[in-house]
């Protein structure tokens, strides 16, 4: 074990100053792209893997020179593997492209020790935005209805079950939404995704959360057949910087309003901080893609332009209804604050997050 | 029940045009390939598949995944009973008398066995899967964690017909098997267990690698070191008939087996590769007469394949009418139907019947062309056997290479291989039963995970509920069956001469004994619900192997607990470390050629060398493995592991 790693280390010492020497005079040249590899962090077959395939499709279209591009899974210890293998091995040419998903973002965020990755570094150039809705069981606190307030109110006193992988991976915004509206449900911990749906069926888990994907066909029959609820959505950021509610449900109302009526003042201080920031993680950035570090402005330049191109080809395509659903996608500049806002994060909100870690899920970070 | 017959039937037709027949026919044909390939399995057929679906229309998408994801299971059968490589995860059962049988000169007949076996677990398959429309819902809803917890217990109570000659070796190894499925990330806490600081094992070991490593490596080592060719004998004559017949006479073993492969395949919580042994069990529990099994019974074969294909029809049923895939291969084909247009759950079933009743029709249409194509070529493709081994074997050890680096696509899958297989080789020669080590190891996190879930739902009320109640009487019945037949179980020949020698015997334990030890100190740092499991077991299997040690001081000659299969080597074997260098050739040079290059070079050099064949045919042989490998990495879109060759090529 030990003699590859010291050799992996060496290598990875001399590609890396290759890379370099060879990124200088790259920049005064014209891009010119050949056969670009995209590296899909997840399993086949995922949700990163079916939006890597849209836009490698879309891409090889819009980036100058038609390039081949390959999508190559390297999943692992929640797409840590993969982005590892990415920041060491891709050179800042544009020939290699990372997809990114929340996974990524908070093994960065809670500083896990196989982090080898700068996330803050990478050079975003797309972000597909997703939404997401909690519900819960109605039968549970005593019945809920149709008043979200008055089913807060209802759950601040039983609590019910919520179900997840861990507190501090993709279950953390739903958790943080819960804590700062005062629910405490029993958590059960390592339960994947599907065994999530068939518990929630079974009522042995009564709050469950998902992905706006699956809204109209999964969710919405449980609300229409009457055995389930809306709490709230998380909303979406517009433009202005402003929470609004989500375009597939705007129905629903989302988590600010929901806390600003329950708990009769707005959202504020350093619990807004951490807010947005998990709005960034889990919605705004729900899947980017990045080029590495280093890359000169002129090829993420090519890259934001060809990925606006792409989306606009994409509107027309109806498989990418499915995929990207109604929300607006960001490139370019618009896709590079939005990683920033997900990954930077200020000791404070660090602190204030380490803090609730351990003292609500017992969870050291 | 109009609209039931109106929808078999019109699945029936929409299927019955050229073109997706077509599209049923690719399917199947990917399907064979991929389970023939060790390593690859359903999941990377359908990781295949779903780029081209995109935009594909729903009938035609359907037919080709069910058509692949229905035969693999089929084909899987090949190498496990040709080479003793577990085929996928699925067929690893099929190596313990479907190998011997090869050895024996009945490579033909266990196949055909076994194909056969496999067609009528896929039509039950289908069957079930036929009626689940009524029934299905209510009863899967049935399960909840505690039911699931019991059917856990019933599957570990398993490892009592399977522990071999020592009760207490084949225990031992179960609560191993536990412990090693504890590596990993405990999602409760967040924290790392045993991981030793890598990434790699985060994500817990390989079951592929584990297997390949307890199985194939240890049984390549053997043929290697003592035998010209894999089988010894003649070809018996019309094996191929004889394997037909042999499963009409076991029908009703076919059907229990074909029952419990769907039943499994359905239900929540064990999960797939569980199957195949639970039908091994079941097989060598439920008939009178054990001698053969472990030598070569065709009804060891029978169980288990029959299952592993019924399983696929039970799968379906979850995914379906439920939406929750019933395995890896199940949630790729759900995501596979929504890309399509088709979100599967309570709107199929009123919306869509027609596309249920077609993926019945596809289960029972491709596991017929599965059949049929398996069982044309099972008699040349057997004949492999008889080819000197010191030929086949450079291609074999690099499938099994390749096959262990689908795992996680690194450097270290070679490593955790190398490692793992020691291991098989020890527990071998000294008659550790390394299916227990399996089955202990695939349910561990299971187990894990229900007794929290269970206790955190429901306390203790959960045996309150009536089903789990009932499920907690027939695992204390299993318990109590196996222990009164234990008497009669099967015993191993027992070598005398194994008494003579204990010091390796004893060595092997104590340093199973410090295995365990550390897994439980490292534990000891964890969190309470991170570190209960791993100590509990631990401290179980501390106890087993201690008692086990006592016993093997004062065991007299002839006592199961003595097994040392080298004791009685004869003087023409070849040691171990004159072949070692041939079991780990492959990574060796990959380090320097990359593993694109160290394949046809390792052949090369295998085939010189060892078999001393003629340049010509060794460049021709070394050639085609080059290009064999190459066209699978561009297939896959693979990038192999690189050696100091890439990176200095890299660097120019």
């Amino acid at each position: 074990m030990k003699h590859f790693d010291k050799k992996r280390v060496t290598i990875k010492g001399l590609v890396a100053a290759v890379a370099v020497t060879l990124a200088m005079p790259l920049t005064a040249q014209e891009v010119k792209l050949r056969r670009v590899e995209l590296i899909v962090p997840y399993a086949p077959g995922g949700g990163s893997s079916i939006h890597g395939e849209l836009f490698k499709e879309a891409l090889e279209k819009t980036l100058p020179g038609n390039p081949t591009i390959i999508m190559r899974n390297v999943p692992g210890a929640g797409s840590v593997k993969g982005i590892n293998e990415f920041h060491a091995k891709a050179k800042p040419d544009g020939n290699m492209v990372g997809s990114i998903a929340s996974g990524t973002f908070f093994s960065f965020l809670v500083q896990s020790p196989e982090v080898k990755y700068p996330l803050t570094q990478f050079k975003p150039f797309l972000a597909s935005p997703f939404g997401v809705i909690i519900y819960g069981r109605k039968n549970q606190a005593g019945g809920l209805g149709t008043d979200p307030i008055e089913n807060i109110r209802k759950l601040q006193k039983a609590p019910g079950v919520y179900g997840g992988q861990n507190a501090i991976s993709s279950d953390m915004p739903a958790l943080v939404a819960f804590h700062l509206l005062k629910i405490a449900p029993k958590t059960l911990f390592g339960v994947s995704n599907k065994e999530l749906q068939g518990a929630f069926q079974r009522g042995e888990v009564t709050i469950n959360y998902d992905n706006m994907a699956s809204y109209e066909e999964n969710v919405k029959p449980m609300f229409a057949d009457g055995s389930a609820v809306p709490l709230f959505t998380f909303g979406f950021i517009n433009a202005q910087g402003k929470f609004v509610r989500d375009p597939a449900a705007p129905e629903i109302p989302i988590f600010t309003e929901v806390y600003e009526k329950v708990t009769g003042k707005a959202l504020s201080g350093v619990e807004l901080d951490i807010w947005k920031a998990m709005m960034a993680i889990r919605v705004m950035t729900s899947k980017a893609l990045v080029l590495p570090v280093g890359t000169p402005q002129n090829i993420v330049d090519t890259y934001s332009e060809a990925a606006r191109k792409a989306v606009e080809l994409l509107k027309k395509d109806p498989r990418a209804q499915n995929v990207l659903g109604d929300y607006e996608q960001l490139t370019g500049k618009a896709a590079a604050d939005a990683v920033k806002a997900a990954a930077d994060m200020t000791p404070a909100q660090r602190e204030w997050l380490r803090n609730w870690a351990r003292t609500v899920h017992n969870v050291d970070f | 029940m109009d609209v039931v017959l109106n929808a078999v039937g019109s699945g029936f037709q929409q299927l019955m045009t050229p073109i997706y027949l077509a599209y049923l026919f690719g399917g199947v044909a990917l399907g064979l390939v991929i389970g023939w390939l060790p390593g690859l399995g359903g999941i990377s057929g359908m990781s295949i598949m779903l780029p081209f679906l995109f935009g594909m229309d729903p009938v035609g998408a359907l037919a080709a995944m069910v058509g692949m994801s229905s035969v693999t299971n089929t084909s899987d059968t090949f190498p496990s009973v040709l080479i003793g490589v577990p085929g996928s995860a699925g067929s690893q059962a099929t190596i313990v008398d479907g190998y011997q049988m090869t050895k024996q000169g009945e490579g033909a007949r266990a196949l055909s066995a076994s194909f056969t076996a496999s067609l009528l677990g896929g039509l039950f398959g289908a069957f079930c899967l036929s009626i689940a429309v009524i029934v299905a819902r209510p009863i899967l809803l049935e399960i909840g964690f505690g039911e699931q917890l019991m059917l856990i217990f019933i599957a570990l109570t398993c490892v009592g017909v399977l522990t071999g000659s020592s009760a207490l070796k084949g225990l031992a190894s179960c609560g191993l098997g536990l412990l090693l499925g504890t590596i990993g990330v405990a999602e409760v806490t967040a924290q790392n267990r045993m991981t030793l600081g890598t990434d790699y094992l985060i994500d817990g070991i390989s079951l592929v690698v584990l297997a390949l490593g307890l199985f194939a490596i240890p049984e390549i080592a053997d043929v290697l070191r003592k035998r010209e060719h894999i089988s010894d004998e003649v070809p018996s004559e019309n094996g191929t008939l004889q394997g037909i017949k042999d499963v009409l006479k076991n029908k009703w073993l076919v059907i229990r087996c074909s029952f419990i492969g769907s039943a499994i395949g359905a239900l929540p919580g064990l999960g797939g590769s569980i199957i195949d042994w639970i039908a091994y069990a079941h097989t060598v529990q439920s008939t009178k007469d054990k001698e053969r099994f472990g030598k070569g019974d065709v009804r060891g074969v029978i169980g288990p394949e029959s299952a592993n294909n019924a399983k696929e029809g039970g799968a379906l049923i979850p995914t379906l009418f439920l939406g929750i895939p019933g395995s890896g291969t199940m949630a790729l084909l759900l995501a596979g139907l929504v890309t399509i247009g088709i979100t599967p759950g309570r709107s199929l079933v009123t919306n869509h019947l027609d596309l249920i009743y077609l993926c019945v029709w596809s289960i029972a249409l491709a596991n017929v062309l599965g059949t049929l194509i398996c069982l044309t070529f099972s008699k040349p493709i057997s004949k492999v056997t008889y080819i000197r081994f010191s030929l086949v074997a450079p291609i074999v050890l690099a499938i099994i290479y390749f096959a262990a680096f689908q795992a996680t696509r690194g450097w270290e899958d070679f490593v955790l291989l190398i490692v793992t297989g020691i291991l098989g080789i020890y527990m071998r020669r000294f008659g550790w039963s390394r299916p227990a080590l399996l089955i202990g190891f695939v349910l561990s996190n299971s187990l894990e995970d229900a007794v929290y879930r269970t206790v955190q739902v429901y306390g203790f009320d959960f045996l309150l509920r009536p089903l789990a109640l009932s499920l907690f009487v027939v695992s204390i019945g299993f318990v109590w069956y196996i222990v009164r037949n234990k008497s009669k179980a099967l015993k191993d020949d027992l070598d005398p001469r194994a008494a003579l020698r204990r010091g390796p015997q004893v060595a092997f334990v104590l340093l199973t004994i410090t295995t365990v030890i550390v897994f439980m100190v490292d534990a000891m740092r964890l969190k309470f619900l991170a570190a209960v499991f791993p100590v509990a077991t631990g401290l179980i299997t501390l106890v087993l192997l201690i008692l086990l040690v006592l016993k093997m001081r004062s065991a007299s000659v002839g006592s199961p607990v003595l097994v040392d299969m080298e004791a009685s080597n004869d003087e023409e074997s070849q040691s171990f470390s004159s072949i070692a260098p041939f079991l780990i050739g492959i990574p060796l040079l990959s380090l320097i050629l990359g593993f694109e290059f160290a394949v046809p070079v390792f052949t090369l050099m295998l085939l010189r060398m060892k078999a001393r064949m003629p340049w010509r045919f060794c460049i021709i042989y070394s050639i085609i493995a080059f290009a064999f490998f190459w066209g699978l990495g561009q297939v896959l879109s693979l990038v192999y592991p690189e050696g100091l060759l890439q990176y200095g090529l890299e660097m120019l």
